[in-house]
């Protein structure tokens, strides 16, 4: 087992030095000058020259891949061309306000998705699943800014329910003493609920964007694969034999959950690029937001982080998603604890029946 | 999305009409107020019968804006999505074997694991931010969906007796990927082709919301909805929602007319 796990581990490894090759080749591959996007339109070539060598851009291509390497494997992101503070520490105090609503939110999509899908799978051809999939299309069709700014209108304008989207905190707020940087972990350090519970506020609206969003096309997959088992040999025997319907139910679930749990890291990825807009519309102090502020003033350092972080999370995401499916299955965790390698999933589902 | 039974042809009619209907009226409608003219004497007023979507913070007249953000934003999606068609679909067809091909595929299952609208906004940025860019960059995100579908589509008709047939007659690669596979699954590239027009309206709107790709005072939809906002927040509602419900009203036809083409290949084929 362990063997299988540094195997993938290993794999990991390699597909972050490709990544780290992509977040570099994509800022310095591209036209643009990144000189004259700090100087502006009317600098001088000395200027240029200057602040070239200032940031390491006179040297030539490899040298700068290598060092640039170097670096971020060490941990060193580099430091904003603007502000001149290091990125790394800038995505890990801003990377908590981000996870705030984007677990929370990611828990509620699974939570509704999970329940309607296989509420409408139950209900197939009635009532219930039709105004299901209606619903999935209607949210499926809206962008994610556009469901933001309909909760808004709907929850703060109309009915007065959410706060402003202002942010995380209000100008009442008393910021925690600081510790780690991170406004939320500090408050929950300094046993401050009050401001915990403020800031959850806060986060209401967002998180029932994001969980609204995202639960529909993960509903739409719930429905679609417990459809596909239901009407198989094995649930049918799994019927025959007189198994409580919540028996019937986990032993169908137990069937796509490796397909559920792949698209749970499709949405995870998804959800991190979504965080920008989200950030943008509610004012949000996270990595999103400050992610493409850097974007839209050309800071390279920030957008090779980002890009660099949000893409190793993803990677992270899968290697996680790919133990865990192995373990779960018993089909493959016996080869993987052998430390052989994974079969391939036999092409007949219904080996128990 | 596998629609259970028939789409209704009343609806489908109806948003067959609105995708034809919406540019025509754009291009050919005299506008009854400059579209980016602001009026410092109309600021902020609702929908009344002279301005019938009211007007927005500048003064400028929504409905006239909604129409001319038309001329630009269906363009660029359309763009985007042939170009996307364009590169993705021969690189699918001929992804089916080999080294090259199963290279390509692990990019194309890369580009899964990547926040796309970062990618996107990156991309538009470094090239300078016009509406050519906006296409370039819709076209990177969407290709790849392109290159699965017609690769799996080569793959699963390499092996049909038709296809056997032209490669024994001495067939070109070339001929057989698009006379011979590409003529036998363009259905589902087709249904595809429409769902990916309808995302890249959405994701266009969201690049433009966030402030990106856009020229001011040329209308988009994305950007009427980003300078509406501040005026959404205080409940005066026209400015974001006229411009919304446009796009939604286009976004929600393409899905239902590529709805209704799948339904009728499953019909064909389950004929057959």
């Amino acid at each position: 087992m362990i063997r299988y796990i540094i195997s993938r581990l290993v794999i990991a490894f390699l597909l972050l030095l490709g990544l780290i090759t992509l977040s570099f080749g994509l800022v310095s591959l591209l036209p643009g000058d990144p000189a004259v996007a700090l100087l502006g339109e009317y600098a001088t070539p000395a200027d240029v020259a200057r602040i070239n060598a200032q940031l390491g851009l006179d040297l030539p291509f490899w040298e700068r891949y290598l060092d640039y390497m170097g670096r971020t494997l060490r941990g060193d992101l580099g430091q904003s061309f603007f502000t001149g503070s290091p990125v790394a520490a800038e995505i890990w105090t801003r990377l908590p306000n981000t996870l705030v609503y984007l677990v929370p939110g990611l828990i509620l999509a699974l939570v509704i998705g999970m329940a309607s899908g296989t509420f409408a799978a139950y209900k197939y051809g009635r009532f219930a699943d039709k105004s299901f999939t209606a619903g999935v299309s209607v949210l499926m069709a809206m962008p994610e800014f556009v469901l933001a700014l309909l909760l808004l209108f709907i929850f703060y304008q109309q009915l007065h329910l959410a706060p402003a989207p202002l942010g995380m905190l209000s100008s009442a707020d008393i910021p925690p003493p600081k510790v780690t940087g991170a406004v939320p972990i500090d408050a929950v350090l300094a046993g401050k609920w009050d401001l915990v519970a403020s800031i959850l506020g806060r986060a209401a609206l967002p998180i029932i964007t994001m969980g609204l969003f995202f639960a529909a096309p993960f509903g739409k997959t719930v429905r679609t694969g417990l459809l596909q088992v239901l009407n198989s040999p094995q649930i049918e025997f799994a019927r025959a034999c007189g198994l409580r319907p919540a028996q019937v139910y986990r032993y169908a679930l137990s069937d796509v959950r490796g397909s559920l749990m792949t698209y749970m890291v499709l949405l995870f990825a998804a959800s991190l690029s979504g965080a920008a807009i989200i950030e943008s519309v509610f004012s949000w102090p996270g990595v999103g937001g400050w992610s493409l502020d850097g974007v839209l003033k050309g800071d390279v350092p920030v957008i090779q982080g980002f890009v660099l972080i949000m893409g190793a999370t993803s990677l992270l995401g899968y290697v996680i998603l790919d133990a865990l499916i192995t373990l779960l299955d018993p089909r493959t965790r016996s080869n993987a604890v052998a430390g052989r390698k994974r079969p391939q999933r036999p092409e007949t589902a219904a080996v128990s029946a | 999305m596998r629609a259970h039974g028939r789409s209704s042809p009343i609806l489908t009619a109806f948003a067959a009409a609105v995708i034809i209907g919406l540019p025509l009226v754009a291009l050919v409608l005299p506008l009854p107020h400059d579209p980016l003219r602001p009026d410092p004497d109309s600021i902020g007023i609702a929908p009344n019968l002279s301005h019938w979507f009211g007007t927005d913070e500048n003064g400028m007249d929504v409905f006239a804006r909604t129409l001319e953000a038309a001329k630009l934003d269906l363009p660029i999606a359309l763009a985007a999505t042939g170009l996307s068609l364009l590169v993705g679909v021969p690189l699918g067809l001929f992804a089916t074997s080999g080294r090259a091909g199963e290279a390509l595929m692990r990019i194309v299952d890369a580009f899964a694991a990547l926040p796309i609208i970062v990618i996107a906004v990156v991309s538009i940025q470094l090239m300078g931010g016009g509406a050519t860019d906006v296409v370039l960059a819709i076209a990177i995100v969407a290709a790849p969906r392109f290159v699965r579908l017609s690769r799996a589509a080569a793959v699963s008709l390499r092996s049909s007796r038709y296809v056997e047939a032209a490669v024994a007659i001495g067939c070109s690669p070339v001929r057989v990927a698009f006379n011979h596979i590409l003529r036998n699954a363009y259905g589902v590239v087709l249904v595809q082709a429409t769902l990916t027009a309808a995302s890249a309206l959405g994701a266009i709107a969201a690049l433009n919301f966030l402030g990106v790709g856009v020229r001011p005072p040329q209308p988009t939809w994305g950007a009427m909805i980003s300078d509406g906002f501040s005026m959404l927040i205080r409940g005066e509602w026209w400015a974001a929602a006229f411009p919304t419900a446009a796009m939604l009203l286009v976004i929600a036809s393409l899905n239902i007319v590529a709805g209704a083409i799948e339904n009728r290949i499953e019909r064909v084929e389950r004929a057959r």
